[in-house]
């Protein structure tokens, strides 16, 4: 069975339009075509230890030919998949470079998954087993 | 036919492990010498290459294992060697000219790279909020699939 159509948080549209409107304009087309290949295939990429198991969070790493620069140097995107329900949600795209230091990248993620939290907890207030 | 004793070779690879300098003038050596013996300098340039990454890698890993985190990313010694065995014999086949210290300076990248890679995993992985809040939505999101 496919996996769904990835689920976009806010959070995650905000990077996105923000690399590809004003920094690597570019490169739009080619990023997306691997957004798009994660439904295709959501097992690419690294996979985070420690996060139980079916349940992944997964980090691809993106070079931008049109601006030579290299994986090493370029996107980082994550997303949380669960493989039995096969639901896809993309949860960072960020330029690695752009950060300081690795303190930051997690804060960003913190970010990112507490407003995931909240948007979930505001679109299905009421949830089926909650007390 | 070059030739080298037991302890010369013995000499040679303690001084390549003490210092990174000493490779890169190996490799410009070995470019001149390959006409002596291209079977014998592979070899041996294989050896000192592989104690070498060896020695990288090792001094990363054990890096590594201050993380606590049972992380399934591991180095890949074997692929590496494997590639530069093909590179080399590449290069003997087509008769090209090549930059050793270049090489060697790439191969080594590529181990920094993963390296790099793996402690950025370890940054996201060793984060308890991070997983705290990856379990909380992943146990909304079953619950709701994405409705």
């Amino acid at each position: 069975m496919p996996f769904n159509e990835p689920f976009r948080a806010t959070c995650f549209t905000k990077q996105y339009d923000y690399l590809f409107n004003s920094k690597f304009p570019k490169s739009k087309n080619s990023v997306k075509a691997i957004i798009d290949g994660i439904i295709i295939n959501p097992l690419q990429g690294d996979r985070f230890p420690g996060f139980g198991q079916n349940t992944h969070i997964r980090k691809l790493r993106i070079g931008l030919k049109e601006y030579h620069i290299s994986k090493r140097d370029g996107l980082r995107l994550i997303w949380l998949l669960n493989e039995d329900k096969k639901w896809i949600l993309m949860v960072s795209l960020y330029h690695e470079r752009e950060y300081k230091r690795e303190q930051i990248i997690q804060e960003m993620i913190r970010d990112n998954l507490r407003s995931i939290i909240s948007y979930i907890e505001t679109r299905y207030p009421q949830s089926p087993t909650s007390e | 036919m070059s030739t080298i004793t037991l302890d010369e070779y013995k000499a040679l690879t303690a001084k390549i492990s003490a210092d990174s300098d000493v490779v890169a003038s190996l490799g410009k050596s070995v470019a001149v010498s390959m006409s002596f013996s291209s079977v014998f300098i592979r070899s041996l340039f294989l050896v000192i290459l592989s104690h070498r990454l060896l020695k990288s890698m090792n001094r990363m890993e054990s890096a590594c294992f201050t993380c606590n985190i049972n992380c399934n990313i591991t180095f890949d010694f074997k692929n590496k060697l494997e590639e530069i065995v093909t590179t080399w014999d590449e290069v003997i086949k087509n008769k090209e000219q090549i930059n050793f210290p270049k090489l060697i300076l790439r191969w080594e990248n590529d181990l920094l790279e993963q390296f790099e890679n793996k402690l950025e995993n370890y940054w996201i992985a060793s984060d308890k909020e991070i997983k705290d809040f990856a379990h909380s939505i992943s146990d909304k999101l079953n619950k709701h699939a994405l409705q």
